[in-house]
């Protein structure tokens, strides 16, 4: 299994994402400790240094569909995944648009879910 | 023709609609990165991984590890498959299709007939 910091180096030696994204990324995943899934991490993971890069770049991305959020917008898990995100935009120094927001609560309200039941 | 089921989500359903192209296709599954790897060492042919949410992570280290004019973005949150592109991609050669999880089945079929018409 590949590691969260090998992952991100294989990203960012392929120019796919950014030093400044692949750090924020790190520490964001480290915040979760270390019971946190796996395959979710990885997830997570993969998309906020990709996230943190689009912003970076100037590039946009679609929300995801709505029946898709509606669910993750009543878990019980959602005021977690608002305080990851705020600690996210806050060490990036700038807020995420509403649609990277929207795939950020998906994955985190998912890894919450896994750590703590729903 | 080898194909190798990366991406993050939806691996054995993904595997299951790529076997449907017939008794010349073979399949294997692996995680993102070791998919990518055996695309790059000709261990396999053609790579297709899906994401959750699209944005990213279907095709993010195929992209770190095969650079990305090998790489087709098939659909994304909004925006389906399109035919023409995926045949377009497939007479380039490009080796790595990636799309988000509710659109595999239309996915993978328009990528499996241009490949195997090709």
């Amino acid at each position: 299994m590949v590691h969260v910091h090998e992952r991100l180096r294989i990203l960012l030696e392929g120019d796919v994402i950014t030093k400044e994204a692949s750090e924020i990324a790190a520490e964001a995943v480290d915040r979760l400790g270390i019971h946190a899934p796996q395959p979710q991490i990885d997830m997570l993971v993969t998309h906020l240094a990709t996230a943190l890069t689009r912003m970076e770049r100037g590039e946009a991305l679609e929300a995801p569909p709505e029946e898709m959020f509606k669910e993750v917008e009543h878990s019980s898990h959602i005021k977690d995944a608002n305080e990851e995100i705020s600690w996210v935009e806050g060490r990036f120094g700038q807020s995420l648009p509403e649609e990277e927001q929207k795939f950020l609560k998906i994955h985190y309200v998912s890894i919450f879910q896994e750590m703590g039941g729903e | 023709m080898k194909v190798v089921i990366g991406g993050q989500v939806d691996k054995k359903e993904v595997e299951a609609l790529v076997k449907e192209h017939g008794e010349g296709v073979t399949t294997s599954v692996k995680s993102d990165v070791e998919a990518a790897m055996a695309i790059k060492s000709g261990q396999a042919d053609i790579y297709v991984g899906a994401c959750a949410t699209g944005g990213g992570g279907a095709l993010a280290m195929a992209t770190a590890i095969l650079g990305k004019d090998q790489c087709e973005t098939v659909s994304m949150p909004g925006r389906k498959p399109d035919e023409s592109k995926i045949k377009q991609a497939v007479a380039q050669g490009k080796k790595a299709y990636g799309f988000t999880a509710d659109h595999k089945r239309e996915a993978i079929s328009l990528i499996m007939n241009a490949l195997l018409n090709n």
